[in-house]
């Protein structure tokens, strides 16, 4: 474990670290005036290309640190580095992705435009074919003139996870994006999203499934509620590429119990 | 059958207000009949056409200062609790006040002509659009909102290219009861001073005892309010094509 006390952008060691999270914690204010801590210090050393899944019942803090991550809600402490960078400069060089639970595409757009949508805003209005390209990878080819109402669930999840894509983030952060389909659909998302990355970005992938886990990652944290934190970091040493057929083997199971003991072993972790 | 039954108990009902109207012992100026009222539609039509003219003249250009009064409210309610904090009770009062209590001050303030109608109309209109509008700019997804703040996305952007067709839905809903309302403050704003209009004409024609003509003139108000209304939901569909999909979703 590294300390928190480094300065930001200081080159140590664990700099090499796509994402460095040191001591990063996070409390909001109660309407009595108290402090509700939601995460407590975390750190966290995630290597370029790694695909980590965060791990834990509801209410762990899993989407909190998911977001402190991302940037997009600020640490009540602690230093987060990308690229031994603060986070703020990854930000501005547009290295991440975002795709979460909800599609939250734009009713009144089509697939095409959807899948555009932060492309127009940066004003990269030229790369209408890299969209047209990542549609086809999510397997949407067909589709491209379709309204959201139009589609189903999974379909608007591929949707979002090309505009995510259409940036060509260095690190893609999920917050359970495949939580609100049918198991089915579910476990079929997973394996074509195995496929599509291929392995070449940094993903952190926030699951309560521990099966979809298991199938996605390099390495699962798991996190524990009251306060958010780490209570156990298991590496996946399934070979890849992985397919469905991965779920059958002894090994995939054994993970599996594993990571289910670490999070009834946790304190809360029952009735979480 | 969806369209035949409705039609058909319209119908009925006039013809039963007919029997009543012909065979009982109802004097003309309590109940005129259905039959009598169109022939009077007829008779006066150049007198009706041209009160009808000045009313929707009054209704269409209050209603455009309602709605543009309306969106430019919610604005800063959506963005500001401050301004909602502030604005918003008063918008409410504003509303508990009787309108037909404010309209001789209208007239005292805005002169004899069309203005106090424009006013009166304003008034009606704009709360249903303020409010509808304000929740339609402030519901739009958090995540959403997160995703755009990202990549530096601009505030003029995100109203533009998100918070304003997110809410058109829901301003729709506000410019449907807006309409309505519309018509009801034009013809309240004639009723308290007024030379011409529908309204002007019913109370010209009760004061006479004129009830064919006051039935007339009532039934012309109905026709400009639902043309108006339909006008709306035409517009509705036109514009936010997305929001009325009839097709249904694909499997996965």
């Amino acid at each position: 474990m590294t300390t928190g006390e480094l300065a930001p952008g200081r080159l140590d060691p664990a700099a090499s670290a796509h994402i460095a999270v040191r001591g990063a914690a996070k409390s909001y204010r109660t309407a009595r005036g108290g402090a509700q801590e939601a995460l407590a210090s975390v750190d966290l050393e995630i290597p370029r290309g790694q695909f980590v899944s965060l791990l834990g019942p509801s209410g762990c803090g899993k989407t909190t640190l998911l977001k402190l991550i991302g940037g997009l809600i600020p640490r009540s402490s602690g230093h987060l580095l990308v690229d031994g960078e603060p986070v703020e400069a990854a930000l501005r060089q547009r290295k991440f992705g975002f795709v979460f639970q909800d599609a939250t595409l734009l009713p009144w757009k089509n697939v095409v435009d959807n899948a555009s949508l932060l492309l127009d805003i940066t004003g990269q209005r030229n790369s209408r074919d890299r969209v047209r390209s990542l549609i086809r990878i999510v397997g949407l080819e067909g589709f491209e003139h379709f309204y959201p109402a139009q589609l189903s669930g999974g379909m608007k999840q591929r949707v979002s996870l090309a505009r995510a894509l259409a940036l060509e983030p260095e690190i893609l952060l999920m917050d359970e994006p495949f939580a609100a389909l049918d198991a089915i659909t579910r476990d079929r998302m997973g394996e074509e999203l195995l496929k599509i990355l291929d392995g070449s970005r940094t993903v952190v992938f926030v699951t309560h499934s521990i099966p979809e886990a298991v199938l996605l990652s390099d390495r699962v944290v798991v996190m524990s509620a009251r306060p958010g934190r780490v209570v156990a970091d298991v590496r996946i040493d399934l070979p890849r590429p992985r397919n469905g057929e991965v779920r059958r083997s002894p090994l995939f199971g054994e993970l599996e119990y594993r990571l289910r003991s670490s999070i009834e072993d946790a304190p809360g972790g029952r009735d979480g | 059958m969806q369209r035949i039954l409705p039609a058909a108990f319209i119908l009925i009902l006039l013809a039963i207000w007919e029997v009543v109207a012909r065979l009982g012992s109802v004097p003309q100026y309590i109940l005129p009949a259905p039959t009598a009222i169109g022939a009077r539609v007829v008779s006066s039509w150049g007198t009706l056409w041209d009160a009808t003219l000045i009313t929707t003249g009054e209704v269409l250009i209050g209603f455009a200062i309602g709605v543009v009064l309306g969106i430019a409210l919610a604005i800063p309610i959506a963005y500001s609790p401050l301004v909602r904090n502030t604005v918003y009770p008063l918008i409410v009062a504003s509303q508990a006040v009787p309108k037909i209590a404010i309209a001789p001050l209208l007239v005292l303030w805005l002169g004899f002509d069309i203005w106090p109608k424009i006013a009166v109309t304003a008034l009606m209109v704009f709360f249903p659009v303020t409010v509808t509008a304000a929740e339609g700019f402030s519901s739009v997804d958090r995540n959403l909102l997160d995703l755009l703040r990202s990549v530096n996305a601009s505030g003029t952007q995100i109203f533009f290219r998100i918070r304003f067709p997110h809410a058109l839905p829901h301003i729709f809903s506000g410019l449907k009861v807006g309409i309505t309302l519309a018509v009801v403050g034009a013809v309240v704003g004639e009723w308290v001073g007024a030379d011409s209009g529908l309204g002007y004409l019913l109370t010209y024609a009760n004061t006479l005892l004129d009830s064919t003509l006051l039935f007339a003139a009532l039934f012309l108000l109905i026709v400009l309010g639902v043309v108006l209304f339909i006008a709306v939901e035409f517009a509705e569909r036109v514009l936010l094509p997305w929001h009325h999909d009839d097709s249904v979703a694909l499997g996965n």
